[in-house]
C-alpha cells in the first residue's frame, strides 16, 4: 500500500506543479506581449519616449523573472527573445518605426512560441 | 513541462512494452521495468548535464515521474499475478525430464547452443541429467538436476558437518571494526594478545582478521612493500 501511495504522491505532485508551471508561465508571458502591444501602439503613434520608457519596464520585469524563466524554457529560447527585445530597444531609440514594429512583432512571436511549446496537445507531444 | 511529463509517460510504456517483445534474453537479471527505469533514467540524467542550455527540471522531472511509475508497477507486480505475467511475463521450462522443450525454446529465442553453453556455467554436461531447466523472468536459467544425479550433501552421506557460521572481520586493512568485535565478544587487548602469541605483528599491519561462531580465527598479514 506504501508503493501505491508513494508512487500515485509523486506522480500527482509532479502532475500539479507541471500543471501549475504551465498556467504561471503562460500568463507570465502573456503580460509580456501585453505590454510590447503597448510598445507598439506607442511606436505607432511615434510616442517614441513613451516607448521606451515602457519597454524599459518590460525588460526590468523580464530580467526580474529571469531565474525562473530559465529554470523551465530552454536556455536558447530565452537568449533568442532577449536578442529581439535588445533589437526592439535599439529601433526604438533610433525612432525607426518600421523596423520597431517589425522588432517587437519578432518578439511577441518568440514569447508565444514559448507558450505554444508548454501547451498539452498532440502536435506538441508527438 | 507538462510535455515533458506525458512524454516521459509515453517512452516508459513503449520501452517496457518493447522490452516485453524483445524476451527475457535482453534483459540480463532484471525485470523489465527495471531495466526500462535503469535504461532511461540514466539517458534522462544525462541530458541536462551535458547540455546546459537545458533547464535541470527537464532532467528532474522524468526522473521523478520513472519513480512514481516504478512504485506503481511494483505495486502491481506484488498485488496482482496477471499484471505481474503481463509486464514480467512467466517462467518458460525449456528442457522437460531430461528432454530440451523446443517450442519455449524457440518462444524464448534461445538457441541449443545457448542453452548447452548456459548448462555448462552450471556444470551440466549431459542434458539427461537435467529434470528441469527453467528461463526465469529475469533471463536467469535454473537448473533442477535428477535426484541421482544432484551433488551429495554432508546429510546424504549421514555426516556430521560443524556449523562454523558467517566468519565475521574485526580487522580491516589494519582497522580494528568495533562493532564487529562486540558481536563476536572481543576487546582490543584480546586481539593483541592473540597476534602476540601467534607471533604476528599488531593490528596495523594485518590485512584481513576473521572470527567465525566456533571461534575460529583467520588472519591474513599485511604485504610489506619491496
Amino acid at each position: 500500500m506504501r508503493l501505491l501511495i508513494a508512487g500515485l504522491a509523486i506522480l500527482i505532485v509532479v502532475t500539479l506543479l507541471c500543471y501549475a508551471n504551465q498556467v504561471y508561465l503562460e500568463s507570465c508571458l502573456e503580460a509580456v506581449i501585453n505590454d510590447i502591444d503597448a510598445v507598439v501602439s506607442d511606436v505607432q503613434n511615434e510616442d517614441w519616449d513613451s516607448a521606451s520608457e515602457k519597454l524599459s519596464a518590460v525588460m526590468d520585469a523580464w530580467f526580474a523573472k529571469k531565474v525562473y524563466y530559465m529554470s523551465v524554457i530552454i536556455h536558447e529560447h530565452i537568449d533568442d527573445a532577449e536578442a529581439s527585445m535588445t533589437e526592439l530597444k535599439s529601433h526604438i531609440d533610433s525612432q525607426s518605426r518600421s523596423e520597431a514594429e517589425k522588432a517587437a512583432r519578432q518578439v511577441q512571436i518568440r514569447l508565444r512560441q514559448m507558450i505554444f511549446e508548454e501547451i498539452l496537445n498532440l502536435a506538441n507531444l508527438f | 513541462m507538462l510535455i515533458v511529463l506525458c512524454r516521459s509517460v509515453i517512452l516508459f510504456i513503449l520501452i517496457t512494452a518493447s522490452m516485453r517483445i524483445l524476451g527475457k534474453r535482453q534483459l540480463g537479471e532484471m525485470e523489465p521495468s527495471e531495466f526500462v527505469i535503469a535504461l532511461l533514467i540514466s539517458d534522462i540524467a544525462s541530458v541536462p548535464i551535458e547540455d546546459v542550455g537545458t533547464p535541470l527540471l527537464y532532467g528532474i522531472v522524468p526522473t521523478l515521474v520513472m519513480i512514481g511509475l516504478e512504485f506503481l508497477i511494483t505495486y502491481g507486480i506484488l498485488k496482482s499475478l496477471s499484471f505481474r505475467v503481463l509486464l514480467c511475463g512467466k517462467p518458460s521450462i525449456v528442457v522437460q525430464h531430461g528432454k530440451i522443450v523446443q517450442k519455449e525454446l524457440m518462444k524464448s529465442r534461445i538457441s541449443v547452443d545457448e542453452l548447452i553453453e548456459e548448462l555448462r556455467g552450471k556444470d551440466v554436461t549431459d542434458i539427461s541429467q537435467v529434470k528441469y531447466a527453467i528461463l526465469e523472468t529475469s533471463g536467469e536459467l535454473n537448473v533442477i538436476l535428477y535426484a541421482d544425479h544432484k551433488p551429495a550433501t554432508v546429510s546424504d552421506l549421514k555426516l556430521s558437518s560443524p556449523d562454523t557460521g558467517l566468519p565475521i572481520a574485526v580487522i580491516n586493512d589494519g582497522k580494528l571494526l568495533k562493532n564487529n568485535m562486540k558481536i563476536r565478544n572481543v576487546d582490543e587487548s584480546w586481539i593483541r594478545d592473540y597476534l602476540r602469541k601467534k607471533k604476528l605483528p599488531g593490528p596495523k599491519d594485518i590485512f584481513l582478521m576473521t572470527i567465525d561462531d566456533l571461534g575460529r580465527v583467520y588472519i591474513s598479514e599485511k604485504e610489506r612493500k619491496q
